[in-house]
């Protein structure tokens, strides 16, 4: 018997997993292990022919023990082939079905910040910087995630803009008319969300066993589209979990 | 015959060939295979009025220029931070502080721009769409221009021409040629962009040694100094050589957030040379731990 005393991380990954099809290509930045157990759990559950890009090392599938740095060489002790970054930009740009993103900030319609808050001159807080987040309205759609959901990361309007989600809404994201779907999951420590259709405003999907969606909507910084059936996020099988955490050896995740 | 020319040389005289006001690239990616050792030299000799270029994620390369305010005039990459071990406080601190000029910039400006650089082309396309971004109001130097084949507007970024690059890689003969063992990510188009390079390696190739030229990834024509040096990239990792020193990065974060002046005095003043570094950070013991066994 497995422990089913899951992580917050374990079932981010899950719900990841869950939602990547056979066949598809995706793609992940640095200190990424969330994203890469999302992506080792979907090819042995139901995936085998989705192909994924350690997006730091240029790695394509890698399958040794799960690490934390997704940009260490030793992504590509046991992948697949190896990209230059040139040839990993040019994948980003045409042929990619995920992307996994995050930010210091998320507007009601997937933009992203990872720049900084305040003024552009001089930030009251200064974060990395934009790096791949340029790539996302090319990627068939993307994914948003945190382990902590937070007002101060879901805010109405954002300070800087480094990664375009669905802009202003629907009027503004057709006329932009990008080859990519925009963004379609956000996945958090407490709940999942995805995009109203009509608005492509971010819309309250599952909740997390024992959270409530008062709660989620106070940690929120904007107001949520909220259906009048909100199920709960169904937790790790056991299958589920067995797995994980035989590709997540080293126990990252807890 | 006439004898060919070694260029190997120590880190102290390859970095003073570096003068101040120069523009330097450096190359690696997040905390593997960077020339460390020559950024601890750069903060030895104290240089001043550098403008930085970083291959496309970096961290400690550049956090640890920032902590001595004057080292850097500007920065040039599209992501500072300690990836696992969290952010880059001196380059937070300083450009919250205003010391230092941000060039505002993604993933392609650097990449593209080295690659602009390197062909000697005036600037290089980028996908559509940067008007949706911020980008472009932050950094004067995205430029939109029109797709001369009919497509919408795009935007377009400079060529990069660093006049030294600063890179590491696994092994290297004495002659410049170098052999990554590892994933590159720009090294070689930075390279190629720079005036000259600034090699470092853990292993020198010998003449005896067979070699393999198509994994010889930096030619030797674009090398200055080769500087060979063991563990020169620590606390980064060296592809299959060694792993990032974890314990070293967390000091170094915690260091970075509260006293960074006794980093600087323990690890970069007060070691003679890189030998003394090593046993500083925790001599063979510390080093074995990191060695790539599999």
């Amino acid at each position: 018997m497995v422990d089913q005393d899951y992580s917050i991380q374990e079932l981010i990954a899950v719900v990841f997993a869950r939602d990547i099809q056979d066949g598809e290509l995706g793609i992940l930045g640095a200190a990424a292990a969330i994203p890469m157990a999302a992506c080792r759990l979907a090819q042995r559950m139901h995936a085998p022919n989705m192909n994924w890009i350690s997006g730091g090392s240029g790695c394509v599938n890698p399958r040794g023990k799960l690490i934390a740095s997704s940009s260490s060489y030793r992504a590509s002790r046991r992948a697949d082939t190896y990209l230059r970054l040139e040839d990993v930009s040019a994948i980003e740009n045409r042929r990619i079905d995920f992307f996994f993103a995050g930010g210091i900030q998320c507007d009601p319609y997937g933009n992203l910040n990872l720049v900084g808050v305040g003024d552009w001159k001089r930030p009251k807080f200064r974060a990395p910087g934009t790096i791949g987040l340029v790539f996302l309205p090319r990627a068939k759609r993307f994914y948003i995630y945190t382990t902590s959901h937070n007002p101060r990361l879901f805010v109405e309007t954002l300070d800087f803009r480094s990664g375009i989600g669905f802009l202003s809404g629907r009027e503004e994201w057709e006329k932009a008319n990008f080859p990519g779907g925009g963004p379609s999951l956000v996945v958090t420590d407490i709940a999942t969300l995805d995009f109203d259709p009509q608005t492509l405003r971010m819309r309250l999907k599952t909740i997390n066993p024992g959270k409530k969606i008062e709660e989620i909507q106070e940690k929120t910084g904007f107001d949520l589209v909220v259906p009048d059936h909100v199920p709960e996020t169904q937790p790790p099988s056991e299958e589920e979990l067995t797995i994980l955490r035989e590709i997540d050896a080293n126990r990252l995740l807890r | 015959m006439p004898s060919r020319s070694s260029k190997l040389s120590s880190i102290e005289k390859a970095v003073q060939s570096i003068p101040n006001g120069s523009t330097i690239a450096i190359g690696g990616v997040h905390m593997h295979n960077s020339s460390i050792v020559a950024i601890r030299e750069l903060v030895r000799q104290k240089k001043s009025d550098l403008a930085v270029i970083g291959s496309i994620s970096l961290g400690l390369q550049i956090d640890m220029l920032c902590g001595v305010p004057g080292i850097v005039r500007s920065i040039t990459c599209p992501f500072v931070g300690l990836e696992i071990f969290g952010l880059a406080s001196n380059y937070r601190r300083a450009v919250e502080n205003g010391q230092i000029e941000i060039v505002e910039c993604c993933e392609l400006y650097t990449s593209f721009g080295l690659r602009a650089g390197a062909n000697n082309l005036s600037f290089m396309p980028l996908p559509y769409g940067y008007e949706y971004t911020d980008l472009p109001k932050a950094n004067p130097q995205y430029r939109c221009i029109k797709d001369p084949y009919g497509g919408p507007d795009i935007y377009a970024v400079p060529p990069l021409k660093p006049d030294v690059a600063l890179i590491h890689v696994q092994r290297a003969d004495k002659y410049g040629n170098g052999q990554p063992l590892g994933p590159v990510c720009v090294d070689d188009v930075m390279a190629l962009a720079s005036k000259r390079v600034i090699l470092t390696c853990d292993e020198l190739i010998e003449e005896e040694d067979e070699t393999d030229a198509l994994r010889m990834i930096i030619p030797g024509f674009l090398v200055s100094h080769v500087v060979k040096l063991p563990y020169a990239a620590h606390p980064c990792s060296s592809s299959f050589l060694y792993d990032y020193d974890a314990e070293h990065f967390k000091e170094y974060a915690s260091a970075a957030r509260k006293d960074f002046a006794s980093y600087l005095d323990k690890y970069v003043y007060n070691p003679k040379d890189h030998f003394e570094y090593l046993t500083e950070v925790g001599g063979l013991n510390r080093l074995n731990t990191l060695k790539y066994k599999g």
